[in-house]
């Protein structure tokens, strides 16, 4: 595996002295997509700008494609496409100005430049509207420009931090297509989500934030399995309930039945039809209950809220 | 970079309609106003739209500094600061890029008031290369305080309150709506030190008695203003890095 983001021990900490990133470390294999998910404030943003060269960092290291950011200096912005978690457009001007201004802002000249616009218009779907004002736009056309203007001067890596917060369900997957196509290109993604379902889909690999803390990383399987049992469903009628069958297992009412969690799905069941066929009861339901990356997030961060 | 900031914000400015009302609509208004007023009354002394006309010019020319601050306040708030931050331009050409194209502003602001006090009363430009010179120098002066202003502003309505405070205190103490000779001397003592008074007495120096380049009220007007201009250009520079550390945060 070829290593295209690395980051080693990572601390930043702001002035008003919120330690926004403790200690943080991962690698991000070249042209995979990396999710990083937190709630509110666990400092996914702050790593974002950290990576993207926009704040510096305090401590530790952060490695691009084999070369440590701190010695990229005025370089860092060819080699990253940031795209913040608000739409940093000019609404007066039409998508191909704002597109034009920011191709300036990365570097890019003349003919290249009218090319990479036409094409990252194209890649975002909206060609037919490049002479339209921004302000004009839907919020997942704001989101698709915005975009966009990061993809103008060919990064190897593109930070994206929220970029599907507010929008239709077609922009959402129109989204979901340019990062794959990004990832087909050999591009590396950092994606920052509130949407587990958008890690689930996109991302080969993740980081659960809190705290400024990497709290489990890993392939999804794996932070799946690290964190959470697996867990048995089950409804029976007229029945005291399994917990004096499972010593071991966690065991609590949920709905009309109980959940039972254990480090083996396979053993909960037997021991639970074994137990029901011996007394006789009816079963009404009895599921196999799979993990999902929001029971794991929850449990990892709690259910109290953050805001 | 820096042109392609310089073109991007000119066209930003020229899109906003309220800036042809504070830049050019009001002052004409008032310069209409109170050349009406006061033309009658200014027999004995003169010529009255000699005061009104580049007093008025001089002392609109320092509103820029609120369309500086609402640049530089939308950007930083919007996050563009910090994602401009992650491209290649820096901090200075960054500052150039915004600054300079609300100089131009300020000349053509200039140009058309006073092309309106010639064309309309037939005021004397006088040596056009000294005016030239000194709308240039306080072009740089009202813009570079305009500079400083953004950075040290938390919000757009306190910018408001510093600038009215700047322009009527400088218009009164600077003597842009009466003749300087006709104020309190304790007032005169203190508009001494108000670009105002120094751009105003330089233009009139330079449109009524021809005043050129090497003349010391005009070469030392245009000196001091542009130090200004300089000094607080410099010092935005020095402070931008704390004002862009707002946008940087999460």
């Amino acid at each position: 595996m070829k290593v295209a983001l690395q980051l080693d021990n990572v601390f930043k900490q702001y002035k008003a002295g919120k330690q926004a990133v403790n200690g943080v470390s991962f690698r991000v294999a070249e042209g995979s997509c990396f999710g990083l998910l937190g709630p509110n404030g666990a400092g996914k943003s702050t790593i974002m700008k950290l990576i993207a060269g926009i704040i510096p960092l305090d401590q530790g290291e952060i490695t691009l494609l084999e070369r440590p950011i701190a010695q990229m200096r005025g370089r860092l912005g060819q080699s990253v496409g940031y795209v913040p978690q608000e739409i940093t457009l000019y609404e007066s001007l039409n998508a191909w100005q704002n597109l034009h201004f920011f191709g300036k802002m990365y570097g890019l000249r003349g003919k290249h430049l009218q090319e990479r616009i036409a094409l990252v218009l194209e890649q975002v779907g909206l060609s037919e509207r490049a002479r339209d004002k921004v302000g004009s736009y839907s919020g997942g056309m704001k989101r698709r420009i915005n975009i966009a203007a990061a993809l103008l001067h060919e990064p190897k890596l593109v930070v994206l931090d929220e970029p599907t917060v507010g929008i239709d369900p077609q922009s959402r997957n129109h989204i979901f297509e340019l990062i794959r196509g990004m990832q087909k290109a050999g591009i590396t993604v950092l994606y920052s989500t509130h949407y587990m379902e958008e890690v689930e889909l996109l991302c080969d690999e993740l980081a659960i934030l809190d705290h400024g803390r990497v709290i489990a990383a890993g392939e999804l399987r794996e932070v799946l399995g690290q964190h959470m049992g697996s867990a048995v469903y089950v409804e029976v009628d007229n029945w005291q309930g399994p917990e004096q069958l499972f010593a071991n297992a966690k065991v609590r009412a949920e709905g009309n039945g109980w959940l039972i969690e254990g480090s083996s799905a396979l053993q909960i069941m037997h021991e639970l039809t074994g137990a029901l066929l011996q007394s006789g009861h009816q079963v009404r339901a009895l599921e196999l209950q799979q993990p999902t990356l929001e029971s794991v997030f929850i449990k990892l961060t709690g259910a109290a809220l953050r805001d | 970079m820096v042109f392609s900031l310089f073109a991007k914000e000119l066209r930003l400015i020229f899109q906003d309609k309220s800036m042809y009302f504070w830049m050019l609509a009001l002052p004409i208004v008032f310069i209409v106003i109170f050349s009406t007023i006061f033309s009658g009354a200014d027999a004995e002394n003169g010529n009255a739209v000699g005061q009104i006309v580049p007093g008025y010019t001089v002392m609109f020319m320092f509103f820029i500094m609120i369309s500086i601050v609402q640049h530089f306040l939308r950007d930083r708030d919007s996050g563009m600061l910090a994602r401009l931050s992650s491209t290649s331009i820096r901090p200075v050409p960054f500052m150039l890029g915004m600054w300079l194209p609300h100089i131009v502003v300020l000349l053509i602001q200039s140009a058309v008031l006073l092309g309106f006090g010639r064309a309309v009363y037939g005021l004397s430009l006088g040596n056009i290369a000294s005016v030239i010179m000194i709308v240039l120098a306080l072009a740089i002066c009202a813009t570079g305080l305009g500079l400083v202003l953004a950075m040290l502003s938390r919000s757009l309505n306190a910018a408001i309150a510093i600038v009215q405070i700047v322009t009527f205190g400088g218009a009164v103490l600077g003597g842009l709506w009466f003749p300087f000779s006709s104020l309190p001397e304790g007032v005169q003592a203190v508009g001494q030190f108000t670009p105002q008074r120094w751009a105003l007495q330089a233009l009139q120096a330079a449109m009524l008695e021809q005043a050129g380049l090497q003349a010391a009220e005009v070469w030392q007007a245009v000196l001091l203003l542009f130090m200004i201009g300089a000094a607080a250009a410099g010092a935005a520079i020095l402070l931008y890095r704390r004002f862009a550390e707002k946008s940087f945060r999460t």
